[in-house]
């Protein structure tokens, strides 16, 4: 019996150990997909090498290390990485690992740094990569040290979209530009919309008992809302209308980069994200009239770039009875094994926002979400509970439904770019993203990328 | 006096901030470029004998040492701020002339 996932000759299908084709048991048209992708140990291990070792990234904002010698520690995929600005200004994403034993040779969550040293035999590199001594050196032999070729392992492309930086290890992945594609378009709308924005403080970090695909199928689900988080609603912190975040548009910009747009209530409080007006009039600026116009309706945004980084451009109140306040935040999770995974949460500010505005939009973001966030604590329950109980022999045999919305037709009107359906209850996005999902298990990057409908 | 001045560089290819490594007489030196001045050192870390190279100054001031990350200041002292380091680097006398660094050759002492 084979014990090693495979994709045979015959007929041209991955499959699991078991004989299963994942075309049998993930079918994306359909809404169709199986519990065992959520939980299993071998589905894991083949998204290592098929997803973590070949897609692109989120590694961090640019303005999470600003000066010369900056460096946070981070993940590319699910490999430790080292993100820093060298001494010469350039922004490099490194393999946190040392070429001698594989210890990790940055320790810390963040520091200004010229120099990596190594904790275990003190291997030395620059922050530029080189290495500058393997310590002890005087006991190598003529040619037994090559230096040059022991530099820290750098990441096979970076790429900036928006001062959102994004690794791939993969040289033959596309580059980031082509592999964004129309997903650009929504980026711009989000975080050029004004002169810039930036991190403000450092990310929270924390691990949830959950496999990784049930968070990033919730970060594109706006139908959750009023039942999840239904203590909101009985608090007066959302509407008590179970339609309430179905009016707006959900969009597949490419095949898994999916987004929503919703608008709040009527008012001009909800229009332009909420953000004060003083940011309000900078978008002329930043964004071209028709992302201006679809900004005026847009309260609530949340998006997907392919596969596991999120954006939550929300409103809420952080105080009871208090006027809504918008916030951006970026979501990212690195799966830790089948059934665990490390959350990543920011908060963004615009650079020109007043301290006013700043403060009641970082108060209301740690009330709302991060690890102790009312809706991230709803979420995890969800997360972690649908985990349990996916596990069971019984459970893997039947698919989790994903149907809403099948037949919704194409919002033909839509003035962006890509697949744009005119609702935001549906389960569109969630469809497309499991579609990049299998071609992604199934395919090279040329099939992988052609972008298509499913 | 047993010695005489000799050009290391011009002030020009030094950057503020930065240390840059030279040779003078066959003898491995490093330039610290600090808001305060231009300071010139012997590039073995006095610790490990590490040999020193270009590289950014920590806080604009200090010299470090790759190897075990001993932090000396950047003036005229070349003193230790943190260890494991125990000896000042060993400063060479140095002066600025029609727009070059030069360095004191002793040729007793070199």
């Amino acid at each position: 019996m084979s014990t090693t996932s495979q994709r045979t000759d015959s007929d041209d299908v991955m499959r699991l150990s078991s004989g299963i084709a994942l075309e049998e048991i993930v079918r994306p048209d359909e809404g169709l997909i199986s519990r065992r992708i959520f939980t299993d140990s071998e589905v894991y291990e083949l998204e290592q090498e098929r997803i973590f070792a070949r897609g692109w990234f989120f590694v961090g904002h640019e303005s999470e290390i600003p000066e010369p010698g900056d460096l946070v520690t981070r993940s590319v995929g699910t490999d430790p990485a080292i993100f820093v600005r060298d001494d010469e200004g350039q922004i490099r994403v490194f393999l946190n690992s040392c070429r001698h034993r594989g210890m990790r040779v940055c320790r810390t969550d963040r520091e200004n740094a010229s120099f990596l040293r190594c904790p275990y035999h003190g291997w030395a590199y620059k922050n530029n990569g080189e290495l500058l001594t393997a310590a002890a050196e005087s006991h190598y032999e003529e040619g037994e040290l090559d230096k040059e070729n022991l530099g820290l392992i750098p990441v096979a492309q970076l790429g900036v979209h928006c001062g959102l930086v994004f690794a791939t290890w993969d040289p033959q992945a596309p580059p980031l530009d082509d592999y964004l594609g129309d997903m650009k378009y929504y980026l711009d709308l989000i975080f050029n919309r004004t002169g810039g924005v930036k991190v403000l403080g450092t990310p929270q970090i924390w691990d949830v008992e959950t496999g990784w695909k049930f968070a990033t199928d919730n970060f594109t689900d706006n139908f959750h809302v009023f039942s999840a988080h239904h203590s909101l609603v009985e608090l007066g912190m959302l509407p008590n209308d179970p339609d309430f975040a179905s009016h707006g548009t959900m969009v597949v910009a490419e095949e898994g980069h999916i987004l929503h747009l919703t608008p709040g209530a009527p008012t001009d409080e909800y229009a332009f994200m909420g953000l004060p007006q003083k940011l309000r009039d900078q978008m002329p600026e930043h964004l071209t009239p028709e992302q201006v116009a679809m900004a005026e309706k847009v309260a609530y945004s949340a998006g997907t770039v392919w596969p596991n980084f999120h954006w939550l451009q929300l409103m809420s109140s952080g105080t009871l009875g208090q006027r809504d306040v918008p916030f951006l935040n970026l979501r990212l999770e690195v799966p830790i094994s089948p059934t665990r995974t490390r959350m990543w949460s920011w908060l963004l500010i615009d650079v020109d926002a007043d301290p006013e505005y700043e403060k009641a939009s970082y108060e209301t973001y740690v009330r709302t979400f991060g690890p102790a966030g009312i809706y991230d604590q709803d979420d995890m329950e969800n997360w972690e509970d649908c985990t349990r109980a996916s596990l069971g022999p019984a459970a893997r045999k039947h698919s989790l439904h994903h149907t809403m919305g099948i037949h919704r037709p194409l919002d033909e009107s839509w003035p962006g770019p890509g697949r744009a359906y005119a609702d935001s209850y549906g389960e569109m996005t969630q469809r497309s993203w499991y579609s990049a999902w299998m071609r992604f298990m199934t395919s090279g990057w040329s099939d992988a990328q052609d972008g298509g409908e499913r | 006096m047993t010695g005489e001045y000799v050009a290391v560089c011009a002030v020009d290819e030094l950057r503020e901030g930065f240390l840059s490594k030279h040779e003078v007489e066959g003898r491995e030196v490093v330039i610290a470029t600090t808001a305060d001045g231009i300071h010139v050192y012997d590039a073995t870390c006095p610790h490990s004998d590490f040999q020193l190279g270009p590289a950014r100054l920590k806080r604009g001031c200090e010299v470090e040492c790759p190897m075990h990350g001993a932090r000396f200041r950047a003036d005229a002292s070349g003193e230790v701020v943190k260890g494991p380091a125990k000896d000042p680097l060993e400063v060479l006398a140095s002066r600025v002339r029609d727009g070059n660094v030069e360095v004191l050759v002793d040729w007793l002492l070199f």
